[in-house]
């Protein structure tokens, strides 16, 4: 026998879930280039991420922003990934990756400066690399801070060593 | 170049995406999660369920025997006492199998949505699995069953008009403690090398997210 039958809340998750994704649908490109660094990798990011988003549907409250809430759910779901490449490497595949799902665009009329930003969030801490994706997107102290969980004095020193790091960088590169 | 120019540069790739998505493979992937949820829901109730009415039966039949005997032994108030019991032990055991889940699941429902909550539901869930690999636990979790499992003995003796006195009754229920004794300690043994090799790795990597996320 197949499946039980669609209920209306299922149909009205996938519209809302249409809905969410054709608007920002470049949230989760963003989680995924700064969070996976091999294209198999990335597949497998999006899906996880994706499925978790649509799971997030029926949570959703509108207490925030849509915007707000699939950073939120992305980044939580980024993090935990990344916890689990070892099982990964162990062979033990949490989903089955559709190929496919995720295609890498051409990089034509694109800012440099984009990859070299990404090359730099990659080398932060995993929370360090939200927090950075957050305040690059231009969410408020505030809001990173709910995102996070963490007191908003406490985004304001992660954001000044993040700042910090970038400059350095910068100026590193620049030197030489 | 200060924060200004690198949100500049950021929002640059709005228009022009480091990536895109095959809409038809998504729907694809969003269709096999959604049976792949399905098929578990459902898998979980129906086991609950067989086991129960699997254990309410057994029982009910054991009762349906002595009360309609085909020769003329008498039966105790305590024959009839033990199907009974089973199959009390039976529903108490799916009941109390729903409460423990239930809980828990409320437990997970009130943390929020921040990383700091999705971490606090992970090292949640791992304490929950983490219960199955304490001893007292694991023989308090097997504990119905077992009277169970002792009812279907007694009851199945009853009905074979062999009296509670008969020596050979300590056969079977010198084998059903040798065999639950195997079950719980091949579980424990299992459900220890679980924690140790998967699950406390992860509680402290989960840890040290939460230390990650504290520190200045």
């Amino acid at each position: 026998m197949n499946d039980e039958p669609m209920t209306m809340l299922d149909s009205e998750r996938d519209r809302i879930f249409g809905d969410w994704l054709a608007g920002h649908k470049g949230i989760l490109f963003k989680v995924v280039h700064a969070y996976a660094f091999e294209h198999a990798d990335r597949q497998d990011l999006f899906q996880e991420i994706v499925i978790q988003v649509w799971r997030s549907v029926d949570a959703f409250r509108g207490e925030s922003s849509v915007p707000t809430w699939i950073y939120r759910v992305a980044l939580n779901t980024a993090i935990a990934w990344t916890r689990k490449e070892d099982r990964h490497q162990r062979g033990k595949q949490p989903l089955a990756v559709v190929e496919g799902l995720l295609t890498t665009s051409s990089s034509d009329g694109r800012d440099p400066r984009v990859e070299w930003l990404y090359r730099q969030i990659a080398n932060l801490k995993d929370v360090d690399r939200s927090v950075a994706l957050l305040l690059l997107d231009g969410f408020s102290y505030k809001e990173i801070a709910a995102i996070v969980g963490v007191t908003e004095s406490n985004v304001g020193v992660k954001i000044n060593r993040i700042k910090s790091a970038l400059a350095g960088k910068r100026a590193e590169e620049a030197e030489s | 170049m200060n924060l200004e120019d690198l949100m500049e540069v950021w929002r640059s790739q709005d228009a022009s995406p480091l990536h895109g998505a095959n809409d038809t493979l998504l729907r694809l992937a969003l269709r096999r999660e959604e049976a792949k949820l399905r098929a578990q829901r459902r898998r979980e109730r129906w086991m609950t369920y067989f086991w129960s009415a699997g254990m309410v039966a057994g029982m009910a039949f054991f009762l349906a025997i002595m009360i309609y005997p085909d020769d003329d032994d008498v039966l105790t108030g305590w024959d009839y006492a033990i199907p009974i019991v089973g199959a009390a032990a039976a529903l108490l055991w799916a009941r109390a199998i729903y409460v423990r889940h239930r809980a828990q699941a409320v437990r997970e429902q009130s943390f929020g949505e921040s990383l700091r909550d999705q971490i606090n539901r992970q090292l949640a869930q791992l304490d929950y699995r983490a219960t199955r690999a304490r001893l007292a636990s694991l023989l308090g979790y097997a504990l119905l069953p077992i009277v169970c499992a002792m009812a279907i003995i007694l009851a199945s003796w009853r009905i074979n008009d062999r009296p509670f006195s008969d020596a050979g009754l300590l056969r079977p229920i010198l084998f059903m403690i040798v065999w639950i004794a195997l079950t719980v300690g091949a579980d424990f043994w299992w459900q220890r090398r679980l924690v140790q090799r998967d699950l406390l790795p992860r509680k402290r990597r989960l840890e040290a997210l939460l230390t990650e996320l504290d520190a200045p």
